[in-house]
């Protein structure tokens, strides 16, 4: 996550809990969800549709709103971050790219590993521990020797956004954030556990001149910004209408996080 | 609890989640769709990245082997959703051939793209009786990802009919697009802005 999502994540935190349980009710929040998985396995007649496949993946409420700040993000994302991240691409070898990457994610640790915990992932936790350790000491967190050991391969990474959802909260109303994008009620207040985990966000000795802490998480933002391209344009590729292309496609890689 | 009655417990566990699990998986020697379902996905990767050493395909080529297992009614049926009932024959045929026209220039011209992928096979999993699932991993360019195709037998073949990249399933968000549109615009306007699309899209794959 970006340091301008993880600034504002903070200040929202405390309106989006009481907007939470204000706009629905913890029961609702997972109906959805519940009713996807559970039909899942339904029977339907040749090219008929199950249930489930009929069923919204997500409320929107308030698409108004949010399909004017989606027209929006689209300019500031021409504007700026796309020609970021064409720089970026050009300007740095993609050994330093994936190195970078290699250390952000190292780094990143405490999230996943907190993430597990609280969904009772014993296993994956103590994985994501000894990838931890043997990327740490074995590659500086530039490089990933884990990969090498078999019991250590990559698995999907976890949040706090996921244990909510765990825990039985469901994903409430979609919003889309000015400038952070896609987002749920869940996954916003999850977001706020999320930067409390991130060590980038933490103030500790010699990490707590603003200049460091900026250029830390500014280096951060930048070197995510192909990625970021890469995947809202995927969501938006031949589709007649991007806003809901966008959001279904957010909504169901959501879904799958939850269940990995 | 004692120990030993602990790992008896564990162990009884593992065996009801691992027989559950084969249940479930139609990878076995006795399901003839898991053959018919990898050898599928093989020969439309096979088109898409040739082996070492010759021609590369065409994007006719490619065409007519994802047209072999594609199956492109199904596909726009499925994306379409219950409208389709709702449809006369001819607007059904118009649709199958702007959605599957649209669908092949938009992810076609991707197919093929970058270096060759690394497949892993997972086991096939059963979605309903006639409708299976093959999960893939693919790594490309150092870069894990996961896929499935979605198969559904039609004739007492299995054919093509969905492809989930990292969870987002293509028939899966064009209909929550095309519900939208028919609502607010009904089928004229779905139509319309299919023919939009295409214009726009022109010649990306050709």
């Amino acid at each position: 996550m970006n340091p301008f999502r993880k600034a504002m994540l903070c200040r929202l935190t405390v309106a989006a809990l009481a907007t939470a349980f204000a706009i629905t009710g913890a029961s609702d929040l997972c109906a959805s969800e519940n009713a996807a998985t559970a039909a899942m396995k339904a029977p339907a007649a040749p090219g008929e549709w199950t249930d489930s496949e009929l069923t919204p993946r997500v409320s929107d409420p308030f698409q108004g709103v949010n399909r004017a700040m989606f027209g929006m993000n689209h300019q500031l994302y021409r504007f700026t971050l796309r020609p970021v991240a064409k720089g970026y691409k050009r300007a740095v070898p993609q050994p330093l790219q994936r190195g970078l990457a290699n250390f952000f994610n190292n780094i990143r640790f405490p999230l996943r590993f907190t993430g597990a915990l609280l969904q009772g992932k014993g296993g994956r936790a103590t994985r994501e521990a000894g990838r931890f350790v043997v990327n740490t000491i074995g590659g500086g967190g530039f490089f990933k020797p884990s990969d090498r050991i078999p019991e250590l391969a990559t698995e999907p990474t976890e949040d706090v956004g996921q244990a909510l959802a765990q825990w039985g909260f469901g994903a409430g109303p979609y919003l889309v954030l000015p400038l952070l994008g896609p987002t749920t009620l869940r996954d916003l207040i999850g977001s706020a556990g999320d930067t409390a985990l991130t060590p980038t966000s933490w103030t500790f000795r010699g990490y707590d001149e603003w200049e460091t802490r900026f250029a830390f998480q500014a280096s951060d933002l930048i070197r995510q910004t192909p990625v970021l391209v890469d995947g809202y344009d995927a969501a938006r590729a031949g589709a007649l209408d991007p806003y809901i292309a966008v959001r279904e496609a957010y909504a169901a890689r959501r879904a799958t996080e939850i269940q990995r | 609890m004692t120990p030993a009655a602990s790992w008896r417990m564990l162990g009884l566990v593992c065996l009801v989640t691992a027989t559950t699990l084969r249940l479930f998986a139609a990878d076995s020697p006795g399901d003839p769709a898991a053959a018919r379902l990898r050898t599928a996905v093989e020969e439309v990767l096979a088109a898409a990245y040739p082996p070492t050493g010759t021609e590369p395909s065409s994007r006719t080529d490619l065409r007519r082997v994802l047209e072999k297992h594609v199956d492109a009614e199904l596909l726009t049926k499925r994306a379409i959703g219950p409208s389709w009932r709702t449809f006369t024959p001819t607007q059904q045929q118009r649709a199958v051939a702007l959605f599957s026209e649209l669908v092949f220039r938009t992810y076609g011209a991707k197919i093929g793209s970058g270096s060759r992928p690394i497949i892993e096979y997972h086991p096939a999993v059963v979605l309903a009786t006639n409708r299976r699932e093959l999960p893939i991993a693919v790594t490309q360019d150092g870069k894990p990802a996961s896929a499935a195709f979605r198969f559904e037998r039609i004739g007492g073949d299995w054919r093509i009919y969905d492809i989930v990249v990292e969870g987002v399933s293509l028939v899966a968000n064009y209909r929550a697009q095309f519900n939208d549109l028919v609502q607010r615009k009904g089928s004229d306007g779905l139509f319309r802005a299919l023919e939009q699309k295409l214009a726009e899209t022109k010649g990306s794959a050709q």
